[in-house]
């Protein structure tokens, strides 16, 4: 039976609305038609995460399935927490480097100050 | 790495020409469930099916429930085309593994003379997200629903993450 190594390979699952949508019982044309859609294409297309859905889309499906759009989309919220979280951390050493006076400087300390208190509470 | 509850398990039911499969997060979710058409020796088209699940859901195991011998006697392209599925899973390096029917139902009948329909009942009952699509008990001179196939794969899964757990679920017989 599994041992680890056969889990080690496990990939991530990009969206989970086939898995919400097939639990409710409903097709993805009556999606379609609750979101305005003409056809059941642009539900399929998120389902298997050919394409994103726009923002007021993706707000629907949380409505509809009443859970929130981060657990419906744990790829997309996985892949934007890395570049985000990168960046982040980008800015705050650019910021560490930087030279200023006065206002600027207070500015700057202010921005620093944020990203530790920012850093408690993610701990 | 995922922890045992939260691995992902692709289960199939394998016929001719069709397959019935579920998808498991753990042992207690289901992620997808349903029934595949495939051309009989057309490896590719089989192929397809199984990576389009598998690009969706990506799992660690795949298990698939292998045929009586008298069903792949009447079926003989049934041998190849679980021969293509194997090489293909070790290709993509996804853990397979056959699981012969007669284990499964050995595991599950423990003393009792039990039947698939039982089987079903058992997995219905432990996801009632499957059970609108329970069957009705199958008469002698009835064709098995296609459905029937999707509950022969959660069993496959229920069997799996039982032996991991160690637990066994009850199964009764029906009552009339």
């Amino acid at each position: 039976m599994p041992e680890s190594s056969a889990q080690s390979n496990q990939g991530r699952v990009e969206n989970y609305l086939r898995t919400h949508r097939i639990k409710a019982g409903l097709g993805q044309h009556e999606i379609g038609r609750l979101f305005g859609y003409k056809r059941e294409g642009p539900v399929s297309r998120h389902e298997r995460a050919k394409a994103l859905p726009s923002l007021r889309i993706a707000i629907a499906y949380e409505i509809l399935f009443r859970t929130p759009v981060s657990k419906l989309f744990p790829g997309v919220k996985k892949d934007m927490q890395g570049i985000v979280e990168r960046r982040l951390l980008q800015l705050e050493g650019e910021l560490q480097k930087k030279t200023a006076k006065g206002n600027e400087a207070r500015r700057i300390a202010q921005k620093l100050a944020w990203f530790s208190e920012r850093r408690n509470i993610d701990n | 790495m995922p922890t045992l509850t939260r691995q992902r398990v692709l289960t199939l039911d394998f016929r001719a020409r069709m397959f019935g499969y579920v998808v498991f997060e753990g042992p207690r979710t289901l992620l997808d469930w349903g029934v595949r058409t495939y051309v009989s020796g057309e490896r590719l088209i089989l192929e397809a099916r199984v990576s389009n699940l598998r690009s969706m859901f990506a799992p660690s195991v795949i298990l698939v429930r292998k045929p009586a011998e008298a069903y792949q006697l009447r079926q003989p392209m049934i041998r190849p085309a679980l021969h293509s599925l194997t090489i293909f899973a070790k290709r993509l390096l996804i853990t397979m593994r056959i699981i012969d029917h007669s284990t499964l139902r050995r595991y599950f009948s423990m003393d009792l003379e039990v039947k698939k329909y039982d089987i079903a009942r058992m997995v219905a009952d432990r996801f009632p997200e499957l059970s609108w699509r329970l069957p009705s008990e199958r008469k002698i001179w009835e064709s098995e629903p296609t459905r029937q196939s999707i509950f022969d794969a959660a069993s496959l899964g229920v069997f799996y993450f039982a032996l991991e757990f160690e637990e066994r679920p009850i199964v009764t017989q029906a009552s009339g």
